[in-house]
């Protein structure tokens, strides 16, 4: 009887398969959105004068893993302003900006997002991400593996062996069990390993012969070469520099020169961090307006917002040396965690003030890019949780979206000086609920290759989110606050065919499915490579190669996806 | 109006009495004050079922608690009053006067740690000893006590005052280390011993030690001698070295050290 | 295969295992060859001998059966008796304490937290005797860190600070600091080694430079090195004993270096000072990195008490010291650790896995136990087992059972079963989820 359901004359936006505010029903069965049912058999949930969409799925967030694990140390003073106490149901938790485990699982949960992918990986540390997802409830998850700083990939990329970086690629793929390519200040994060950084695509990596640009590129022809369903997933130089939207400009550019147009070649990351014009910090400016611009006129980028919102919150992010001039200029608490061969890790406490020049023209670009960039299906809402704010506020910055109103009620309140410096005062632009459907959930689910996800089709999972606002009744334009709450506290998630969520309250606490890429390659390839590598792999790790991968029996309800490579 | 608390029998485990203070209790007829729920461990239990609760007319307005017992077991009493007083006829526990706003807190034996954590006002007057972290912000928060006075008969802990904004301790007896450690204002006087680290990492504020300061860090240099300082209420006899630091934080704070108790910071003085 | 699995499916007589990680220290060496003969181990090879000897005396001095009684009185009982009655005392509990840890798995750790949090009561580890206070730091400063391999392979600097690794942690010498090699360090001779100590260790014998520090010092010390390489001035001439051109000295080398490593340990841990002296190294780390690249790590003491940390950050938001008494993890040092609850007598049942308190903890904290109900989960005849009301058997993680780690640098690591416990003794995992099943039906 349960696994049979019927969600019955919700107010439907489907985006995906063309639906935009249909009233009409979903039929589930085992899981997943089938034809119809018999409704005898069926639970039914009146869905009359609600809104439902797909679950929310996001594309980018750090909810788990080492560096996670060290911000939630760094911060017991933010976990105990908010904690939810152990129900008859649930476990308990603490966290305002890095929630504990369950705690992140069930607040997704209540907000209808249902799966969400953790942003950067380190692959020596995957277990530990592994770990961690493990212990988060209800979510669908996967991995982001971090290869930008990786000494092999590197060094296959500059002796001009690519299809052995390929192979590598693979393998850490198959061996971390993540899901794509992330790429974290590519070059930058190695020099760290020094206590230096790159500050330009064509910058030499220091005793590398590869620089920014070749490391770009080289991941985006191994990403099409492995036929990967994600694009590579970047976050650029110069993060949090002022004017550094040029150098985001010409990574999206490199790659586009390098393959050509015609299809998905980069999703640049949190670009609201890296979408800034003016020189200095006391002369910043938005660069969105550039960044939107080129946006418009090509296909081969997409984006994720990174969007900024007042609070206090939790810097975290696998670009040491931006942590590192964090703390210089906030001189608070500073964790750093290099990852050897790999990457690194940063975390830093802050907080974003409206009063605050720069914290303002923070806040505005984020909005911009997603305003000003004319295709929806190029935009993914994030918050890149914890760094602009937690993911709880996403519903916050829907409404700002959605509302002009709300907008110009926060720029009341904000460094009017900064203001001038955007064009965020003159844009009237309003997302709709179908936008906010694609940002939210379709073009996500479709970035990421994720075919089941994102939309009500047959054979879509039955991750549905059900919100107690009629969007025939409700103008989101002037009644954002309405439009907020309902948000906030869905009326219904169902993961997977079961209700989980009933009024913003966990009714069933079920674990989610891992998902990751398994590249078909043939294993006498992977193996001729690793015979190779093992030497250098043992000389410069300090774990056997044996140790490295993460074992499949640690992965809790395991949902691999087959891929064909083209090599 | 006065309400004594006596516990029915000794504390086994650690008791929660922060719902217990005289602005929760506002109002509330001995009814009400006896059906209050609080933790006693895992558990939660009515006040009838763990004390013996009186109430007494004293003709004033203003609601006066009285502890009687040892409550050494207990968290959190005073937590965040902000006016009224409370006795406690005993040891007091720890988190004692946490968050405090007003209003006065005696209590006759010792505390535990975190006595005044994070307050903001009001008087605490403890007759016995402290435990470590006198006036502090909780752990992983850096923002400490930023007004009230504490009185410590007895000896306290280490890290008194630490991360002090404003405020004034005192202790009577001898402290442990690191007496206002990253303090950034206020005033700490001690008139016993200090085991050594005497405001480390200070950004402002003045520590003063009556007896010997134990030793004194490289970061902090000498800058006068002076007969006399301003204690929290009255003048202080010294003469006293006066240091100034912590420099490895360009701190600019005072330390006050007794001349008289520490003879061996004579060599301080040629660097004058 | 060099894709592995990681469980060893069939086991013939006699088989050898490679690459086995060691469940000694926190190195978690990990390239350990051990050969069994008929269901025992009959050799081990790379590791060093606090490594091996636990491989080769899994048998010696252990529990083999469940037990009901303190000392003399101590009875064997069955398993199922054993269960029904720890149960029966956890139910009755109002404030039970749960301890130890560190020498298990993540995934026994995790039911241990679940375990806690069901029952209301407090839950510690034991890092609170040993590297507690390098967490306590590093939740109000934070850590400047980095896996061993960047040491490896970059550092020309290494320092040594109240520890004493030739004889704690001896192959991490060889295989991640002083004579480690790596992509930009041939060996020993790329790099300056400096042990700072109360006296001349057996690891100051391999250092180039050794400062003798007055023993409760350091935290002069570093606050001295500190204030140098910030280019201040000292007005004295010396510090903890150390004169200040020897310190001028130690700051040159380290601002000079072109990757610096400050390994430490229970010297500054466990000296005057604790947790703040490790403050002071974390500051002094701080502003080396404003110069140069400078890290430091903890030489954690057992293979799991990362481990340990770890697991109660994710799922509590603290790393130590959780009390789930009024329903949501809640944490305050001097409140809610181990130590102190016992010193105050305040809990009123006491649950060991993975751990010898009675060995470890002060005076004043163990005589409560004479009051209390003590339940123990060990594989050993330990001083606390012996004063355990109930004690049950269990598996060694790492030989007799698979079980997931952190190394001292927060690598996770994930050990593989080598032989099978002795017969009737089970993994404290599933000791641990039998009890929480009974305990969730009691409960329901």
């Amino acid at each position: 009887m349960k696994d049979v359901l019927l969600i019955r004359n919700g107010v439907v936006y489907d985006p995906m398969n063309g639906v935009e505010g249909e009233v009409m029903d979903i039929a589930i069965k085992d899981g997943v959105i089938v034809e119809a049912i018999d409704e005898r058999k069926a639970k039914v949930i009146d869905a009359s004068g609600m809104l439902v969409m797909p679950g929310g799925v996001d594309i980018h967030s750090h909810i788990a893993g080492s560096k996670s694990n060290i911000g939630r140390l760094l911060r017991p003073e933010d976990h105990r302003r908010s904690y939810e106490p152990k129900t008859a149901l649930t476990c308990s938790g603490v966290g305002h900006s890095v929630p504990s485990t369950k705690t992140t699982g069930y607040r997704y949960a209540r907000m209808g997002y249902t799966t969400v992918f953790e942003a950067a990986s380190p692959p020596l540390k995957q277990k530990h991400t592994w770990e961690e997802l493990n212990d988060i409830p209800i979510i669908d998850k996967a991995a982001l593996t971090v290869m930008g700083n990786n000494w092999f990939i590197m060094d296959f990329i500059s002796q001009g062996r690519i299809e052995d970086a390929a192979i590598y690629a693979a393998w850490l793929l198959k061996a971390t069990k993540g899901y794509g390519i992330k790429i974290v200040n590519p070059g930058g994060v190695e020099a760290w390993g020094w206590g230096g950084n790159v500050y330009d695509l064509d910058e030499l990596v220091p005793y590398f012969s590869i620089t920014p640009r070749e490391i770009v590129e080289g991941l985006c022809k191994i990403n099409s070469m492995l036929n990967l369903p994600h694009t590579i997933h970047v976050h650029v130089n110069r993060l949090g520099m002022p004017n550094n939207c040029w150098t985001t400009l010409r990574t999206a550019h490199t790659v586009r020169k390098a393959f050509g147009g015609g299809k998905l070649l980069i999703h640049i990351t949190h670009c609201q961090f890296s979408g800034y014009a003016g020189s200095t910090w006391t002369t910043l400016r938005s660069g969105a307006e550039y960044i939107a611009k080129y946006v418009n006129s090509v296909d081969h980028v997409s984006l994720d917002m990174g969007q900024v919102v007042f609070t206090d919150t939790t810097t975290m992010t696998g670009d040491g040396p931006l942590e590192f001039r964090l703390f210089q200029s906030l001189a608070g608490k500073w964790a750093n965690a290099d990852v050897e061969v790999e990457t690194g890790a940063g975390v830093v406490p802050i907080r974003y003030s409206r009063r605050s020049y720069v914290g303002t023209i923070q806040w505005a670009v984020g909005l911009e890019l997603a305003l000003l960039v004319n295709d929806p299906w190029k935009i993914v809402l994030t918050t890149d949780h914890p760094n602009g704010g937690p993911f709880t506020a996403y519903p916050r910055v829907i409404s700002w979206l959605m509302s002009s109103k709300a907008r110009s009620k926060v720029m009341e309140r904000v460094n009017r000086r900064a203001l001038k410096y955007t064009a965020l005062p003159s844009i009237d632009r309003e997302y709709t609920f179908t936008d906010i459907a694609i940002v939210t959930r379709a073009s996500p689910a479709r970035l990421l290759g994720l075919k089941r996800k994102g939309h009500l089709g047959v054979g879509a999972d039955a991750d549905i989110a059900i919100y107690d606002l009629d969007p025939r009744k409700v103008d989101p334009s002037v009644d954002y606050r309405r439009v907020r709450r309902a948000l906030r506290r869905a009326a219904y998630t169902i993961k997977g065919g079961r209700i989980v969520i009933v009024k913003g309250e966990v009714v069933e606490d079920i674990p989610g499915r891992s998902i990751w890429v398994d590249v078909d390659i043939p294993e006498d390839e992977i193996e001729e490579l690793l015979r190779e590598v093992k030497p250098r792999f043992e000389e410069f790790y300090t774990v056997k190669l044996r140790n490295y991968p993460v074992p499949e029996d640690m992965i809790l309800n395991p949902s691999p996806i087959k891929i064909n490579p083209s090599i | 109006m006065r309400i004594t608390f006596k516990p029915l029998t000794p504390f086994k485990v650690p008791v929660d009495l922060s719902p217990i203070t005289p602005d929760n209790l506002e109002g509330m007829d001995i009814g009400e004050v006896k059906s209050l729920q609080i933790w006693v461990g895992s558990k939660r239990k009515r006040i009838d079922e763990i004390f013996l609760v009186e109430l007494s007319e004293d003709g004033r307005e203003e609601i006066a608690i009285v502890f009687m017992g040892d409550f050494s077991k207990a968290r959190g009493i005073g937590s965040g009053m902000s006016r009224g007083s409370i006795t406690v006829k005993g040891s007091g526990g720890l988190r004692v006067g946490e968050y405090m706003r007003g209003g006065t807190i005696v209590v006759e034996g010792d505390v535990d740690h975190w006595l005044g954590m994070a307050m903001h006002g009001g008087s605490i007057y403890v007759k016995g000893a402290a435990g470590s972290y006198v006036g502090a912000p909780p752990k992983g928060s850096s923002k400490g006590m930023r007004g009230g006075s504490i009185i410590i008969d007895g000896d306290a802990g280490e890290c008194i005052g630490a991360y002090m904004r404003d405020g004034s301790i005192e202790v009577k007896g001898n402290v442990g280390l690191f007496p206002g450690l990253r303090m950034l204002g206020g005033t700490i006087v001690v008139y016993g011993n200090c085991m050594g680290r005497a405001a480390a990492r200070m950004k402002d504020g003045r520590v003063i030690i009556l007896g010997s300061v134990g030793s004194i860090l490289p970061t902090f240099q000498i800058e006068e001698i002076r007969p006399s300082v301003r204690g929290v209420r009255e003048r202080l006899e010294g003469p006293f070295y006066v240091f100034q630091g912590d420099l490895s934080e360009d701190g600019r704070g005072r330390l006050f050290v007794s001349k008289p108790s520490n003879p061996e910071l004579a060599f301080f003085e040629k660097l004058l | 295969m060099i894709i592995p699995s990681i469980v060893v499916e069939e086991k013939a007589a006699e088989y050898t295992m490679e690459d086995v990680i060691c469940p000694f220290c926190g190195c978690c060496c990990d390239d350990i060859i051990v050969s069994v003969k008929d269901g025992r181990i009959i050799d081990v090879k790379n590791a060093c001998i606090l490594g091996a000897s636990k491989f080769l005396h899994i048998d010696d001095g252990r529990l083999l059966k469940p037990k009901i009684g303190r000392f003399e009185s101590a009875r064997e009982v069955s398993l199922s008796e054993a269960i029904e009655t720890v149960v029966g005392l956890l139910k009755d509990s109002c404030y039970p304490l749960l301890y130890g840890w560190a020498c298990t798995s993540c995934e026994a750790i995790l039911l241990g937290l679940d375990l806690a949090e069901i029952l209301g009561g407090a839950i510690d580890n034991t890092s609170i005797v040993c590297h507690g206070p390098t967490i306590l730091a590093g939740q109000d400063l934070g850590l400047i860190t980095a896996t061993l391999g960047q040491v490896k392979n970059r550092a020309d600097l290494i320092v040594f600070w109240g520890c004493n690794p030739l004889e704690a942690h001896p192959r991490h010498i060889a295989r991640y600091s002083v004579s480690s090699r790596g992509r930009f360090i041939s060996g020993r001779r790329d790099r300056k080694v400096v042990v700072v100590d109360v006296r001349r260790t057996n690891t100051a014998r391999i250092a180039d430079l050794f400062i003798e520090v007055k023993p409760g010092y350091d935290y002069e010390v570093l606050s001295a090195l500190k204030m140098l390489v910030k280019d201040l001035d000292l007005e004295v001439d010396e510090v903890g004993g150390i004169p200040v051109s020897k310190l001028e000295e130690l700051a040159d080398m380290m601002v000079e270096a072109k990757f610096g490593a400050l390994f430490f340990g229970t010297g500054l841990t466990m000296s005057r000072g604790r947790d703040k002296n490790i403050e002071a190294a974390i500051e002094l780390v701080r502003y080396l990195n404003f110069k140069t690249k400078f890290v430091l790590i903890p030489m954690r003491g057992h293979f799991n008490v990362t481990g340990a940390n770890e697991a109660f950050t994710w799922r509590t938001g603290y790393p130590v010291s959780i009390d789930f008494s009024q329903g949501y993890p809640r944490y305050l040092p001097g409140e809610t650790t181990a130590v102190d609850i016992l010193r105050r007598g305040e809990c009123d049942l006491f649950f060991v896995v993975a751990s010898d308190p009675v060995s470890h903890m002060p005076r004043r904290a163990v005589e409560h136990l004479s009051n209390i109900p003590v339940i123990t989960l060990d594989p050993k005849l330990t001083p606390t087992v012996y004063l355990s009301d109930i004690a049950i058997p269990v598996a060694y993680t790492g030989i007799e059972v698979d079980g997931s780690v952190y190394r001292m640098d927060t690598v996770p690591l994930r050990m593989r079963k080598i032989v099978d416990p002795p017969p009737g003794i089970l993994p404290d995992t599933e000791i641990l989820r039998m009890i929480l099943e009974k305990v969730r039906g009691e409960y329901s």
